[in-house]
Order: C-alpha cells, then structure tokens, then sequence
C-alpha cells in the first residue's frame, strides 16, 4: 500500500494507518530533522511533531502530489521555524549545552591530525556538511541521503529546479574541497 | 568536442537528474574529457564519503512519545472547543442582557423622572422635620423682669444668698439668650415646658440604672424639738441647663430660697453646676423626691443635728441675761445716782446687753437653721449624653439623607447621558476592535515573513 493511500485511510479514521507511517517515515524524518539540528533530543521532537501536524491537518491533505514530499515539507518548515524561534542555524556550540551533545569543534574544517587518529570520517563529514549554508545542506541532505528528486527537493524547499541544482553543485564542490584530503592520494583541483 | 568542461553539470549528472538529451550530451563529453571524466570520478567519490555519516538510533518510544502529543493535541483541541462553544454562548448572552439592561434604564430614567421630584421634596420635608425644636413655654412675672434679667447672661448666676426671685430672672435670661420664642403670664409662678422632654423629666426614671441610690434617711423629728436638716444630692442629667432651671423651679414652687448657686461648662462642653438651696422644713422630703427626679440620683446624703438642747440652753442664758439686765436696769431707774456712778452702771450694763444680742442672734440662727433646711444639689451630664447621640444621629441621618439624594442626582444624571454612555461604550469597543484586528495582521504578517 502507497503511502498516499495510507494517509487517505487515516483521513477516513483508520488509526493504524497512522503506525505504518510511523514505521515509514519515523527514521527519515528523525535522521532530517537530525542533520539539520544541533542534538537528537532536538531532532525526535521535530519528527515527532511532524507526525503531530500530519495528524492534525490530515483532513486538509489531498493525494494530489507524493506523500513523501509533504511530509518533508512539514518537517523542512518545522526545522525553519525552530531555527528562528531557537536561532539554532548559528552552529557554534554553546557552553551550556550537554557534553555528549556538544560540537566540540571551533571551526567546521577538520584538522588531519582528528582524522589520523582513527576512522573518524563520518565525523568529518557530519562537520563539513553543518558547515554548510541551511539551504545548500538542506538539499544535500534530502538529495544525498533520503534520495530524493530534484522536482521533489524544489517542491519542499520552495524553489525552482534550478536553483536545487545550483544549491546541489555548490554544496557538493565545497565539501569536495574539503573531504578530498581525506578520501584518497588523488589530489583535487578547481575548475 | 567540447570547448568548454562540463563540470557544472556533472552533479546533476550524478544524480541522474539531467534531462535525456542532456545526458547523453555530457555522457559524450565525458567519453572525450579525462578532466570531467576525473571530477565525476571526485563526485562519485565525495558521495560514498558522504554515506558515511552514522547517525544514533531512534529513541524506542518515539512512537508513544508521537501518540501521547496525538493524545493532548485533541485534549487542547477539545478546550478550545470547550471555549468556542462558551464564548458562542457568552456573546449571545451579553447581548441579552446588554438589551434587558438598557431596557432597565430606561424604564428606571421614566421613574426617576417622575419620582425624582417627589423623592426630593420629601426629602426635604423630612430634613425640616429634623431640625425641628422642640417647643419651650415660659411663664412668669412680666416680660419686664426677665428683660432685665437677660442681662445676667446664661451662665452668670453664682448668687450666693439670691432670692428666688433672682432665680426665677436667671432662668428667664438662660431662656431668652436661646432665643426662644416664649410668653409671660401677668400673674403666677414661673413654670418651664418642654414639649417632649418635661414629661420624661418629670415623672421618676423607671431604672436608675447600676448606680447604687442611697435613698435618704431622714433622722426621727419629735414633737417641738429643734433638728437641723442637710441634704446633698448628687444627679447625672441629660441636659444641664435645663436641670438647672427645674431645681431653681423647684425651690421657688416649695417656697424657698438658693443659697448659691453654681454653673459651668467643661472643655468636653458638658453643663454641670451646684445649686444649695434653703427650703423651708415642712418641704424638705417634698424636695428631695422632687430633685431626684430631675436625673439619674448618683448619690445622696442627708443629716439632722439636734439641736434642742443647745437652743433651750441659749433661751435660759437669754432668760437670765434679761432678768439681770431688767433688775439691773430698774435698779438704776430707781436710785438717785451721781453722773459719775450712773456712767459706771452704764458701763457695766453694756456687756450684758452685749451678751443679750449675741444669744438672741444664736437663737435666731438656730431657728433659721431649723425652719429652712439645706440642700445642696450638685449635677452634671454623663460623657455619654443621649443629648449628644441624639445630635449624632440626627447628624448621621442627615448625610444619609444627603448621600440619598446625590445618590438619586447621580442616578438621574447617569439615565439621562445613558446614549452618549453608550455611543462612548460602542466607540471604544470599535476601536478596541480595530486594533485588536490590526494586531493580529500585524502578527500574521511577521509569521509569514
């Protein structure tokens, strides 16, 4: 069953409906919501909520486009609206904030000596992409990790086409200039 | 092929995102261009190095922690409801009653305008029934007497050894110095009325209230005996002056006399005074029953001293000293005497007629002294006079009666500004409404962006 037809089922009070869509959409909303926020505390209360509005708007939702879509549409425009009310888009971290929460990092780039002491590329990227702009790590997150479109990027972020592909290339061409001492003896350069 | 690389489009390409045509154009570059051949190569790469970023695991009750915000979302919804419904009937509501309102006060501005007149006279009449006095007749000799006796002033009767004609004058000139409106009888005796208060004063106070009354006891008088009769009566009188006149009555109507008298004021402007008249001994209990009825008897004390023995002693040396003068005086008649031995005698004789006018002034003291008793009466007005509350409420009614009536002023004036009340009230709740409105855009704007 689609997910369209799932969230229609729901519209007409089938409840369960609503747990095939949390098994669905919890984790790629919470790995979204976590991406783009500062801690996993932060990221489970906007994937939450997001079910939270699906659940109160559903009676407004028309399977006119893809489900998925609307569902990161919600969650883009609760990250946006908790980044204004929290100011969470600064990325520095603050003192106050939970030690195993901390980005205990004073720059998005990473020192090679970080990395020589272990396999720590996955923090490496997680920094080099939090040190991206919101909407160009927005898109990279929705393209490189949920798989999403183009058309369907454009559609939950509010833009044109071109202007996800051009928030896409320049995204990927800094974390390029970035990553590319670290991923291999092959040394990069600009064109 | 190609002047220039295909880089840019190399991402789209990636991702498979590039239309057909398009595509296969930059897949025929990239066949001819090792650099954009590399790059893909450097993408493709940067990709899988982007796959590596683990994330932790979802919390296990993620899905209660989603239906518990189901659950309290509707909780809320559910008092919003709750509200929309109250607040459905609360406008409603206040419309009616609004209505049942206006229509009250118009009702009520008919009445008042009907009433008010007729409320307002009756108040009035009944402010001049307040300050109504009571009425105070007087009678006495002529209206000469107490036209001269008006220059003693209220209070200027310290008359020690007065008659009680003077008496009579004082009480004449405290009544006149009230101003009051009084008529003298050709003949009689002077008699004070008051409309309300004589009757009270005048007949026995049926309580005499926690003070201990010594009622007094009159020694036993035996037939031709010389007893001489003292009395002081201490009285709390509600009003002084008054009480002062009615003794002064009193001992004029049982044909004695004041002693002295004494009156004041004290700095709480209670009235108090001493009067010590002289009555004759036939009246004594007379008078005394008669002056504690004039207050509250707070105590009183009598004494006889007999005097018998001292004025049958006074009488015999009166006998002896005239038997003695009378011989001595015939003796001196019927000798032939010298000028010389005559004026020896004469000499001799004035001691004895000396003694003579002493003895017979005792006497006459002493049956003054038995004839008029003395009673002194001393009054004064309690610190709580009923005078006083009386003035008090009378006070007290007053501003409740004037309250009353700005009261009825402040309504009338209220229900005949109840439209422009009202076009004031719709007014503000317009421009209340306007900004309450502009508000909310303002609000709705920001939250747009």
């Amino acid at each position: 069953m689609s997910d369209e037809e799932l969230m229609c089922k729901y519209q007409e009070g089938e409840m369960n409906a609503m747990d095939e869509l949390l098994i669905r959409y919890r984790n790629p909303l919470y790995r979204f919501a976590l991406r783009l926020s500062r801690n996993a505390t932060e990221a489970q209360d906007i994937a939450q909520e997001v079910f939270l509005k699906i659940h109160q708007f559903r009676n407004e939702y028309r399977p006119i486009g893809k489900f998925r879509t609307w569902i990161f549409s919600i969650a883009h425009n609760l990250c946006i609206s908790r980044m204004r009310k929290t100011k969470w888009l600064v990325f520095w971290p603050r003192k106050h904030d939970a030690p195993d929460e901390l980005m205990d990092f004073e720059s998005p780039d990473p020192s090679p000596q970080q990395v020589a002491s272990g396999n720590e590329m996955s923090e490496i990227v997680k920094r080099c992409i939090q040190g991206l702009p919101f909407l160009q790590k927005e898109a990279l997150i929705l393209r490189e990790y949920e798989n999403l479109d183009y058309r369907e990027i454009g559609q939950i972020l509010h833009k044109p086409v071109g202007t996800v592909k051009t928030l896409l290339y320049r995204a990927r061409v800094q974390l390029k200039n970035k990553l590319l001492p670290y991923m291999g003896p092959e040394g990069g350069y600009n064109v | 092929m190609f002047r220039r690389h295909v880089i840019k489009e190399l991402s789209a390409y990636l991702d498979n995102q590039l239309s057909e045509r398009r595509a296969k154009t930059v897949k025929a570059h990239l066949d001819s261009c090792a650099v954009c051949t590399q790059e893909l190569f450097r993408l493709k790469k940067l990709s899988e190095a982007l796959k590596t970023w683990s994330l932790p695991g979802l919390s296990p009750d993620f899905d209660n922690g989603v239906k518990n915000k189901i659950v309290r979302a509707e909780l809320e919804k559910g008092e919003v409801t709750m509200k929309k419904r109250t607040v459905a009937i609360l406008i409603p509501s206040s419309v009616l009653a609004m209505i049942l309102v206006i229509a009250f006060l118009g009702s009520m501005q008919l009445y008042v305008k009907r009433g008010l007149r007729g409320r307002l006279k009756g108040a009035v009449e009944e402010i001049s029934e307040s300050y109504s006095q009571p009425l105070i007749s007087l009678s006495g000799k002529s209206k000469q007497q107490h036209a001269d006796a008006a220059a003693f002033g209220p209070y200027d009767v310290n008359g020690a050894g007065g008659s009680i004609t003077r008496s009579a004058k004082m009480v004449g000139g405290i009544k006149s110095s009230m101003g009051d409106d009084r008529s003298w009888g050709e003949e009689g005796t002077l008699s004070v009325t008051s409309s309300r208060e004589y009757a009270s004063q005048t007949e026995p106070a049926p309580g005499q209230g926690s003070i201990i009354v010594v009622e007094p006891v009159l020694p036993a008088t035996g037939e031709g005996k010389k007893i001489i009769r003292t009395a002081n009566v201490n009285l709390e009188v509600e009003d002084g002056n008054e009480a002062f006149k009615r003794a002064s009555l009193i001992c004029q109507e049982l044909g004695g006399y004041l002693a002295s008298s004494n009156f004041y004021k004290d700095k709480e402007g209670r009235q108090g005074g001493t009067i010590t008249m002289r009555i004759p001994k036939d009246q004594f209990l007379v008078a005394l029953d008669r002056i504690n009825s004039l207050g509250k008897v707070e105590s009183s004390y009598a004494n006889s001293q007999d005097v018998s023995q001292e004025y049958a002693n006074l009488n015999t040396q009166l006998g002896t000293a005239m038997i003695v003068y009378n011989k001595m005086l015939e003796a001196l008649q019927r000798r032939q005497v010298s000028i010389p031995e005559a004026m020896r005698l004469e000499s001799e004789l004035t001691p004895i007629r000396k003694r003579i006018e002493d003895l017979k002034n005792k006497v006459e003291y002493l049956n003054n002294a038995v004839s008029f008793t003395t009673i002194t009466v001393s009054f004064h007005e309690p610190r709580v006079s009923e005078k006083v509350l009386k003035e008090q409420k009378r006070s007290i009614q007053e501003n409740m009666l004037t309250a009353r009536i700005n009261f009825l002023k402040l309504l009338g004036n209220i229900i005949k500004n109840i439209p422009a009340i009202i076009g004031v009230i719709l007014l503000l709740s317009t421009v209340l409404v306007i900004a309450y409105l502009f508000v909310l855009l303002v609000i709705r704007f920001i939250k747009r962006g």
